[in-house]
């Protein structure tokens, strides 16, 4: 006897092998068909269809044989996977290769005669053999072996089959552990085609009642002229279509959801794809968040507000006059609780920007005027610190922004210069035509931004050092707002800076004329 | 400009800053109430010729006691301020939209909240 060799490129064999996902199934009855077919055809005793492993062979459907597998080193199959197409042993006993081989005469009774055709795989790698064996010496007939030939192929169409369907079951599976909803849709009809499980249990449906179903029919704010849109807007080239919704459960129950719809195109009717999800914990952490910042505010204005308009009487004299020291020792701590309640209004806005709650009413502006209006706003801490505002711009440049915004934006960067500008010298306010855009400046000259503090000057709780904190007030949010609130309103900031001459500046875009 | 006013606002500090700032700035007379209900209850027989009302207060809010003083006949026509922490823009067209004459931010600098006072004690439009 004399074991058989490898094929050429056993080791891609055994991975498409593998592929199939065949190998110990449990029996098919149309493998076992297949077989009894053709050991009927052939005339045989027995038929099998067997698959070639590493160490073994594997009977996938036996006729005619007790028999689950064997060692390769036995197999006739392993000999027969390595010539072409057809293989045929007249008489087991007589050639040398499987002479006094255990298995074929430990058989019961002995096989004597192998007759076999390959299970090509579509890649050209024989798999395994569909076989007919019998106890005696003998041949068959041309007409056999094209039957026999037709059946092998028949066999590895089911194995195709197998594969499909082992994927299918794989994909599903996968699909159905994925902690989304997952939907597949008809564009055509918005009818459901499918979805996995956790959508069904999400909603609690069947897949049964789903697909008589739209995604109209359980999103209780989507009409359908509005999915209708989605669907047209997928099938005119947009990629996917994005959008915050409410699901309805069957039982009633509705859950925030975030949807994502793309398009199956190569398809000749076009399917629609949706992953769908569950924002409840979002949503949830959203209110509690806003719930917090609005008691933090209401707690922390209202003792404030005592406090601020407490001491403010007390600097105006209302309460009689006061000896220059605690006038002095008054101020400062009025200066001080207009400097928290600014704190306050800085931490609320920096919020409604990243919560994308700040709104804006844009308007068409003259620059000039704005600047002018800030420039007035500032008169008196201006006069305070010694420092003029002299405001260059000319009217006539429009442009379009939120007043307010606009008014907190060139509001901060004026009191940021006045800070740094030394007794005695100018902060210059100009605005430029930019083309598309309008460039509104603040510059003043005072010693500059410090280099190491450049690259974060715009990050939030950023100050040159604490020691400027102390002497100049602000909360350090003041140009992260900026940056922020110039920003929703379709512009840039930034700022060029030396010694004696440093200039912030806003773009905004212009005002169609 | 000397008025009657009626101020409602339950945190007493606040109350007491805003009495004492439209007495001791603004001259005026004020009749302070700590809750909604006993402004309802009480403010008619003072006469008012402004009401200043706290939003956030328990039990009944500044609009609900607006509401409430505006629907007894003495004071369908006088003139409120409400005081806030809420001051985003859409918050304060809410609160002028009530029939508010104007709203003022916490904290307020007394001299401000007696000049908003005066604006609409004189009938001029809000700013």
């Amino acid at each position: 006897m004399r074991p058989p060799a490898l094929p050429p490129n056993e080791a891609e064999r055994l991975a498409e092998l593998y592929g199939y996902d065949i190998l110990d199934t449990p029996g098919d009855r149309v493998f076992d068909a297949i077989a009894e077919l053709a050991a009927t055809i052939a005339g045989t005793r027995s038929a099998g269809i067997t698959l070639v492993d590493r160490e073994r062979q594997w009977f996938k459907a036996a006729h005619g044989l007790a028999c689950e597998q064997s060692t390769r080193e036995e197999s006739v199959c392993g000999h027969a996977i390595l010539g072409h197409d057809f293989f045929e042993v007249p008489d087991l006993r007589s050639d040398e290769r499987f002479a006094g081989n255990a298995f074929l005469e430990q058989s019961d009774p002995p096989i004597r005669f192998y007759g076999g055709s390959q299970l090509v795989s579509p890649n050209g790698h024989p798999l395994g053999m569909l076989c007919v064996l019998d106890a005696e010496p003998r041949q068959l007939d041309e007409r056999q072996r094209q039957a026999l030939r037709t059946l092998s192929q028949l066999a590895m169409g089911l194995m195709e089959d197998h594969r499909h369907r082992r994927q299918q079951e794989w994909f599903a599976r996968i699909i159905d552990s994925v902690a989304d909803e997952v939907f597949v849709a008809d564009a055509q009809t918005h009818g459901y085609v499918h979805a996995n499980r956790t959508a069904l249990d999400n909603l609690g449906y069947t897949l049964e009642q789903l697909r008589g179903l739209t995604p109209v029919d359980i999103s209780p704010s989507l009409t359908r002229d509005e999915f209708g849109g989605h669907v047209r807007r997928l099938l005119d080239g947009v990629p996917e279509v994005n959008y915050e919704g409410e699901r309805e459960r069957s039982n009633g129950e509705r859950y925030p959801v975030e949807i994502r719809w793309q398009l199956l195109q190569d398809r000749k009717r076009p399917l629609i794809v949706a992953l769908v999800h569950d924002i409840s914990e979002r949503k949830a952490v959203e209110k509690m968040k806003d719930e917090f910042v609005s008691v933090v505010n209401h707690e922390l204005r209202t003792p404030l507000t005592s406090v601020h308009g407490a001491i403010k009487l007390l600097a105006t004299g209302a309460a009689g006059a006061l000896p220059p020291q605690a006038q002095y020792l008054v101020q400062l701590a009025a200066s001080n609780t207009d400097r928290l309640a600014a704190i306050i209004n800085d931490i609320l806005d920096l919020e409604k920007i990243a919560s994308g709650r700040m709104e804006l009413a844009l308007a068409t502006l003259d620059a000039a005027q704005q600047l002018q209006e800030v420039a007035q706003a500032h008169e008196g801490s201006a006069q305070a610190a010694g420092v003029a505002i002299t405001n260059r711009a000319a009217p006539g440049l429009q442009l379009r922004g939120d007043p307010l915004r606009l008014h907190q934006v060139l509001g901060n960067l004026v009191s940021n210069a006045l800070k740094y500008a030394p007794r005695g010298s100018a902060v210059e306010l100009d605005a430029l035509d930019e083309g598309a855009q309008v460039r509104l400046t603040v510059t003043d000259h005072g010693s500059g931004v410090p280099e190491d503090f450049r690259d974060r000057i715009f990050q939030r709780f950023a100050q040159a050092d604490m020691q400027t904190t102390r002497e100049k007030g602000g909360s350090g949010l003041g140009l992260s707002i900026v940056k922020r609130m110039t920003e929703q309103m379709g512009g840039s900031v930034g700022y060029d800076s030396r010694p004696g001459h440093t200039v912030f500046h806003a773009c905004l875009p212009k005002a169609a004329t | 400009m000397s008025a009657r006013i009626v101020l409602v606002d339950d945190d007493d500090g606040v109350r007491q800053v805003a009495e004492l700032s439209l007495q001791m700035l603004g001259g005026h007379q004020v009749l302070a109430f700590g809750s909604g209900e006993a402004a309802v209850r009480d403010a008619a027989s003072f006469a008012p010729e402004l009401l200043v009302l706290d939003v956030s207060m328990p039990h009944m809010s500044g609009p609900d006691v607006l509401g409430a003083l505006r629907r007894q006949p003495a004071l369908q026509q006088v003139p409120a301020i409400f005081l806030t922490a809420k001051t985003q823009a859409k918050e304060v067209e809410e609160l002028l939209a009530l029939g508010a004459a104007d709203v003022v931010a916490k904290p307020f600098d007394p001299a401000h909240l007696c000049a908003r006072v005066q604006q609409v004690l004189a009938g001029r439009p809000k700013a």
